[in-house]
């Protein structure tokens, strides 16, 4: 062991550990509920609070962005390095790691796989929120999310497309209120006020 | 609504926590999910409040009324499963209760002209087929005059 390991010996301790309200086959539980059961469930056994948690931990089909927000949270770490079965054993190493050196102060590591029922899995993944409530409506990847919240931000500071992306010369200059100036004339402009070349 | 709207992908996999959002909408109600303890009203369902953490989620049925809070619209096609024809205009709603999203506003002319973030809109409802049901946004009030698609 290198002296830079040998350091995070004893620097953190685990404080509470549990797991889903059941585990089994559980047709009637999603992933996500899972996640969120064991990790309300493992705070709970630390005494401490969800609010707590700063750190975030998973990996596999769930991004610890997604847990964050399903929590309200908005982890100061987060890490969602995924090599296999072992993730979530080295997770533990990597949040001693992110509380010795003060990136978060309360580490959560969680996983939640409805491996025997597949539940919100399709081909492997876990795409019930999108499916559910984003992909009828048309969502599709970036260019269909970004132009959200570019079209908010141009509506609340008057942000212009010039100023908001980094290549304007290729594109025409619109206004903050000019999200004409992008329309079909052009077979690259997939959509208004971006384009999907803007991101691509 | 037009046929072509009907060309949607239903949504799927649908998840247990969802089960009550998806019968509201199959006659035509608008349910959300509320926690039981703080009140806080929040999108999309999950077992346990965003706020407060508690399990105790309970739904109340939304008024339906909100406002757009941002915008997109689509010229191209972006999925093949998703087969209105473009261009359509991506919505995120921001509800009277508070929660936020995502939709379609139809009911007005995909023209960044006439389309403005805050304009107020209410829910109608599209029916898939019998088991599926999409709630969809229009506007009203003044924004709606004129707006003629």
């Amino acid at each position: 062991m290198s002296g830079t390991m040998k350091e995070l010996s004893n620097s953190a301790c685990i404080v509470g550990v549990d797991e889903s309200d059941e585990i089994g086959i559980l047709p009637n539980k999603s992933q996500l509920a899972l996640h969120l059961e064991a990790i309300t469930n493992a705070v709970r056994d630390a005494g401490l609070k969800v609010r707590d948690v700063d750190g975030i931990f998973t990996a596999g089909q769930h991004s610890p962005s997604l847990l964050g927000e399903a929590l309200g949270l908005a982890p100061r770490y987060v890490d969602g390095t995924t090599v296999g079965g072992c993730s979530f054993i080295m997770m533990v190493g990597h949040a001693v790691a992110a509380l010795h050196h003060g990136l978060c102060d309360v580490a959560v590591v969680s996983h939640g796989e409805s491996g025997r029922s597949g539940v919100g899995v399709t081909r492997s993944r876990d795409t019930s929120l999108s499916g559910q409530f984003e992909i009828p409506y048309g969502f599709a990847g970036a260019p269909t999310y970004f132009g959200m919240i570019t079209t908010r931000h141009m509506h609340e500071h008057g942000t212009t497309l010039e100023r908001a992306t980094a290549s304007p010369s290729r594109w025409p200059t619109c206004s903050a209120r000019g999200r004409s100036a992008i329309r079909s004339t052009s077979s690259t402009s997939a959509s208004s006020p971006t384009g999907a070349g803007r991101w691509c | 609504m037009s046929p072509a709207e009907l060309e949607r992908p239903l949504p799927q996999p649908i998840t247990p926590e969802a089960k009550p959002y998806w019968d509201g909408l199959r006659e035509q109600k608008l349910m959300l999910p509320k926690c039981q303890d703080c009140g806080h009203c929040f999108f999309y369902p999950r077992v346990v409040c965003p706020q407060c953490h508690s399990r105790r989620i309970g739904w109340v049925q939304s008024s339906g009324r909100g406002r757009l809070f941002s915008f997109e619209i689509s010229y191209q096609p972006l999925s093949k499963a998703f087969k209105v024809k473009p261009p359509y205009v991506l919505a995120m709603v921001e509800l009277e209760e508070g929660p936020r999203l995502m939709s379609n506003l139809v009911g007005i002319a995909p023209d960044p002209k006439l389309i403005r973030c805050d304009m107020p809109v209410e829910v109608v409802y599209e029916k898939l087929n019998d088991e599926f049901t999409v709630p969809l946004f229009k506007p009203v009030g003044s924004a709606a005059a004129g707006a003629g698609r």
